[in-house]
Order: C-alpha cells, then sequence, then structure tokens
C-alpha cells in the first residue's frame, strides 16, 4: 500500500519536472481537462507517455530479475545474464549499420533477443534435463560473443552513427515510445507469476526439493524461462539495455520483504518501475538541456542505497 | 497391507550398474533401515521410488498404483523425501520451509489457512524449534536445520516415508528424539519409513526390517534380526566388527 502512494507520488514529481517546470499541484487539473495548452500537451503528449513506458520497462526489468534468480538458484542473476541483451543489441547495431532506421531497429532487436533465447535453450541441452549452472555457463558464453560483435560493429561504423549506438547500449527512454505491447506482456506476465507464486517458492528450495513436494518441476522451469527471456526481450526492444534494475531491484526487494514470491513480484515491480521513472527524471534534468542515459543513473541510485540497505539488514540478523 | 512394492527394479547412474534385480515388499506400520558404503546408490535408490530420478527398468507401486500414474501434487500427498541435505541460494524464513510441506495437501487456486499456519506451529514445537520459525535458516546451525526439515516432512505427512540419513548435523538427544517422533508419525498415518543410516546400532533399535547393499548384485533384504549379523556387516562395509551383547541390546562397533 505505502509503495503505490510512492508510485503515484513519483508520477506526478516527475511529470512536474522537465525543461518547463510545471508546479506538482496543477498537474491533475492538467491530466483531467482538455484546456489546450502547451502545458497540457506537454504532460499529456511529451511527460505522461515517457513515464508510463519508463515504469513499465522497469517493472519487466524487475520481474525478469526475480525470475531468473529463482531460475538459476544464483543471487547474481539477472535478465541480461543470458546473452538476452547482448543479442537485442548487437541486432539492434547490425541493423543501425545497414542504415535502417525508425520501428524496425526494434523490431530487430526483438528478434535478436528471441533468437538467443533458442540458442540458449537448444545449446545447454536444457529440454529434458534442466541444469541451471550449464544453462548459466552457455548464456555467459554467447552474451560475450555478442559482445564481440558489438565492439566489432562499434569499431568498424563510421562516426555518425556510433552515437545512437551507443544510446542502445546504455540504454535510454528517449528511443521508445510508449506501447501497448509492453503493458500487455507486463500485465500478463505479472499475473501469472503471482498465479505460480506458491510454486515459485518451493522452486527457490531447489528443484528436486520442489518436484517431491508436488510441483511439475520441469514444466514450471520451462515457463519461468521463456517469460523471463520474454521480458527481457521486450524491455529491450523499448528502451535498448539499461542496467542495473534487473539486478538490484529483486535484492532490494527481497531485503525488505522476504523471499516469499507472493509479496516480493509485487514490490519488486513496482520498486522497479519507480526507480526507473525517477532515474529517468533524473537523466533528462540533471545537465538539461542534454539528457543523459538513463542507465547512468539507475546505476548511481542503487548502489549506494543497495550498500545501505545491505548493511542495515546484514546488522540486524546477525 | 502392502503399501510400496517394487519388482526387478534397476536403478544406473551413467554407465554404472547401482542396484540390479531389487524385489520389495513394504507393508503398512513397518520401519525398514537401508546401510551400504559410500557411493553404493542408497540415495539414489530413495530417489528412483520418489520418481526424481528415471529408473532403468522395473516397476514402482505405491498403494497398488504405478508412480507413473500419480500425478506430480498426488505422489507428493502418499510419498514424501527428507533430503541429505539442504542448502538454499537465498534467506528462507523457517516458516517458509516449513509450510512447504502444506503444498501438496492444498487445493488448486488455494492460499494457505489459518489452519495451516496452527499445524506448522503445532509441529514445530515437537521438534523444539517454536521460538525461531521467524528466524533466517541460514542464521540457524546444521542441528537446527536438520529440525526444520525434519519438520517439513511431518507436516507433509504422507505414507512412505523416505529419509535420507536423517540423524545427520544431530547431537545424541536430538537423533534419539527426532527418529522416536517420526516413527511416531509415520505409525500414525498407517505409513512406513524407508530410512538411510550409518549407524547399524540406530537400525537395531528403530528399524523392523533391513536393505544392506553389498553390491549392485548382492542385496541382502529381510526382518533385521535375520540379516543384521556381525559377519553381514563386515562383508558389507569390508572392515572387521565387533559386537557387543548384554542382556537389553546387541550392539556393533568397528575394530
Amino acid at each position: 500500500m505505502v509503495l503505490l502512494v510512492v508510485v503515484i507520488l513519483t508520477g506526478l514529481i516527475a511529470l512536474s519536472l522537465g525543461s518547463i517546470h510545471i508546479s506538482v499541484f496543477e498537474i491533475p487539473g492538467h491530466l483531467f481537462t482538455s484546456i489546450d495548452s502547451i502545458e497540457n500537451r506537454i504532460i499529456n503528449e511529451v511527460r505522461l507517455p515517457r513515464i508510463l513506458s519508463g515504469f513499465c520497462v522497469g517493472g519487466l526489468l524487475a520481474l525478469a530479475g526475480c525470475l531468473m534468480q529463482v531460475l538459476l538458484r544464483n543471487p547474481l542473476a539477472e535478465p541480461y545474464i543470458l546473452g538476452v541483451s547482448g543479442g537485442a543489441s548487437a541486432f539492434a547495431l547490425i541493423a543501425i549499420f545497414l542504415g535502417i532506421s525508425g520501428n524496425w531497429v526494434n523490431l530487430s532487436a526483438f528478434t535478436g533477443a528471441i533468437l538467443t533465447i533458442l540458442l540458449v535453450f537448444y545449446l545447454s541441452g536444457a529440454r529434458g534435463n534442466w541444469n541451471p549452472l550449464k544453462t548459466l555457463l552457455t548464456g555467459v558464453v554467447l552474451a560475450a560473443g555478442w559482445g564481440a560483435i558489438i565492439s566489432f560493429l562499434l569499431t568498424i561504423s563510421p562516426e555518425t552513427r556510433v552515437h545512437g549506438m551507443l544510446f542502445w547500449l546504455m540504454g535510454d527512454l528517449s528511443l521508445g515510445e510508449f506501447s501497448i505491447f509492453s503493458v500487455f506482456i507486463l500485465v500478463v506476465s505479472f499475473f501469472a507469476c503471482l498465479f505460480f507464486a506458491k510454486e515459485l517458492n518451493l522452486l527457490a528450495l531447489g528443484q528436486l526439493a520442489a518436484q517431491s513436494l508436488g510441483v511439475s518441476a520441469d514444466k514450471l522451469t520451462y515457463i519461468i524461462y521463456f517469460l523471463s527471456s520474454l521480458l527481457t526481450a521486450t524491455a529491450v526492444m523499448q528502451a535498448g539495455s539499461i542496467g542495473f534494475i534487473g539486478l538490484i531491484v529483486p535484492h532490494l526487494s527481497r531485503l525488505c520483504v522476504g523471499s516469499d514470491h507472493r509479496i516480493l513480484i509485487p514490490v519488486s515491480v513496482l520498486t522497479g518501475g519507480s526507480l526507473l521513472v525517477i532515474s529517468d527524471s533524473l537523466a533528462r534534468t540533471i545537465m538539461a538541456p542534454h539528457q543523459l542515459p538513463v542507465g547512468i543513473l539507475t546505476a548511481m541510485l542503487g548502489v549506494p542505497v543497495f550498500l545501505i540497505l545491505l548493511n542495515a539488514v546484514n546488522n540486524k540478523r546477525t | 497391507m502392502k503399501i510400496l512394492e517394487l519388482s526387478s527394479l534397476n536403478v544406473s547412474v551413467g554407465s554404472r550398474d547401482l542396484i540390479q534385480d531389487l524385489n520389495l515388499e513394504v507393508n503398512a506400520n513397518e520401519c525398514w533401515g537401508v546401510l551400504g558404503g559410500n557411493g553404493t546408490g542408497k540415495t539414489s535408490l530413495l530417489y528412483t521410488i520418489m520418481g526424481l530420478r528415471k529408473k532403468q527398468s522395473g516397476s514402482i507401486c505405491v498403494c497398488g498404483k504405478d508412480i507413473g500414474d500419480y500425478s506430480p501434487k498426488s505422489l507428493a500427498k502418499v510419498m514424501g523425501i527428507l533430503f541429505q541435505d539442504s542448502h538454499d541460494a537465498f534467506p528462507v524464513t523457517v516458516m517458509e520451509i516449513v509450510m512447504a510441506g502444506r503444498y501438496p495437501h492444498l487445493k488448486p487456486w488455494s492460499m494457505y489457512s489459518q489452519e495451516d499456519i496452527q499445524v506448522v506451529e503445532d509441529i514445530l514445537k515437537l521438534v523444539e524449534m517454536e521460538d525461531m520459525s521467524y528466524r533466517y535458516v541460514n542464521t540457524l546451525s546444521g542441528g537446527e536445520r536438520r529440525r526444520v526439515a525434519i519438520a517439513s516432512i511431518i507436516v507433509q505427512s504422507p505414507q512412505i516415508w523416505l529419509l535420507d540419513e536423517p540423524t545427520n548435523h544431530l547431537d545424541m538427544h536430538y537423533q534419539i528424539l527426532m527418529l522416536k517422533l517420526l516413527k511416531q508419525w509415520a505409525n500414525k498415518s498407517n505409513g512406513s519409513i524407508i530410512m538411510v543410516l550409518h549407524d547399524v546400532n540406530l537400525l537395531t533399535r528403530f528399524c523392523t526390517h533391513a536393505i544392506l547393499i553389498i553390491d549392485s548384485k548382492n542385496i541382502l533384504v529381510g526382518k533385521v534380526e535375520d540379516i543384521i549379523k556381525r559377519e553381514n556387516i563386515e562383508v558389507l562395509y569390508d572392515h572387521p566388527v565387533r559386537q557387543y551383547t548384554d542382556n537389553i541390546d546387541t550392539l556393533y562397533y568397528p575394530e
């Protein structure tokens, strides 16, 4: 509940920040009337879509991170660890390199992500015999391979195009517009995960433990694998590889509310969304009129918050 | 009443045959102990019975039905396993671990109820862990964790209890207390225990039947008084054994 309030407040403050300052208290008025003024249009056509898309991407990444950690049974797991973002970026860069622009770049990124998902699944022999460590290593190695392709493309590309490429690699919300597709994916997976929350709790105890307690562990593992990959692919398609949210937010939430996924999932999604909206607001204001890639800000905010919390909780527990 | 039947069961890991042509009939209210040297396939046998490992050939019937015909959840209602060791990637509370044992008994779509919480709290009292229900398991000692795992399988209360070295990490007092508790709850559900042990004297004290895995083709199955003998134990562990008998017990200890 507290989080919901935080989310709404974050949204309002984010709406008021920008090169043209609009007071927080005037915002509800602008949102719900249709007077044609500059402020009104800035709010409804520029800032609101960007904030919604930021919230959505943050939620997608946080949820994907939660699932990935259960899937790989590894606290270091994050949405990009299996190379999904690498594949997406490499494909996007190839598209940019070839002079393609607009939505085709995003589509190309999505294709790269899906291709990576299938490749990791096939190469790790996951069918019929899920081995988290093997999957993890396959993904990490594949990600390194994509990294090499990306560096190669950056080296041979003309300078005019490199700037656009960098924004893909660091992640940026100004690229994408608000997309119904991402919202749809987020909402559907969110409810699917809440439905599976009990089973996720058992799976976090181990594949065999879950199976011995009556969970169809193999089936659930495949569902989580493809769901978390799809979430990541969607997020990357919309905003490039925004780092950090998918790793830090699940941990941050776990430190605050524990490991019960029935609570952890909603808290992670809301926290991830808010953190990205806050970071993005700062990214477009602190060096205005220059806009920074939001990935820089997520890390700058996330690192100290996480470290402080980690210490506080560890002192309490021991 | 027959609740578990293994016929000509073969278990292998990779190209290694661990157990060949094992036939076994377990009736209600029996307690079976499994002895064998390291790596002879005791754990693999339990995993195979539980359906966690694919059998090479043969059949496993639980309450007259092949385990392949059970849904995962209905199988978990009649059969449960206590793993040799547990390790968690994420911090979980005692309550959450023990509550996991209730999962097979939940109706689909439903959440854990107040009644489930009550059951868990009652059983935590039995293993003397009631004061720690909201502690994180990674802050507990090995023996305390073992008692948490034991509480979880008691909460599950299946009919067939597969216990892999249940006394691991437990001190002398809790070894006896926990085995008594497990046996008492197995009898309550008209169930049977099959447990892997390394202590022959605990086996003779608690078990009615025993399985001695000498090698893959040489497996002794029978009542404790028929097969727990000094010469069998010496062959089993390939180690000289001494026997001490007073008017209560016969004890075995390594030379």
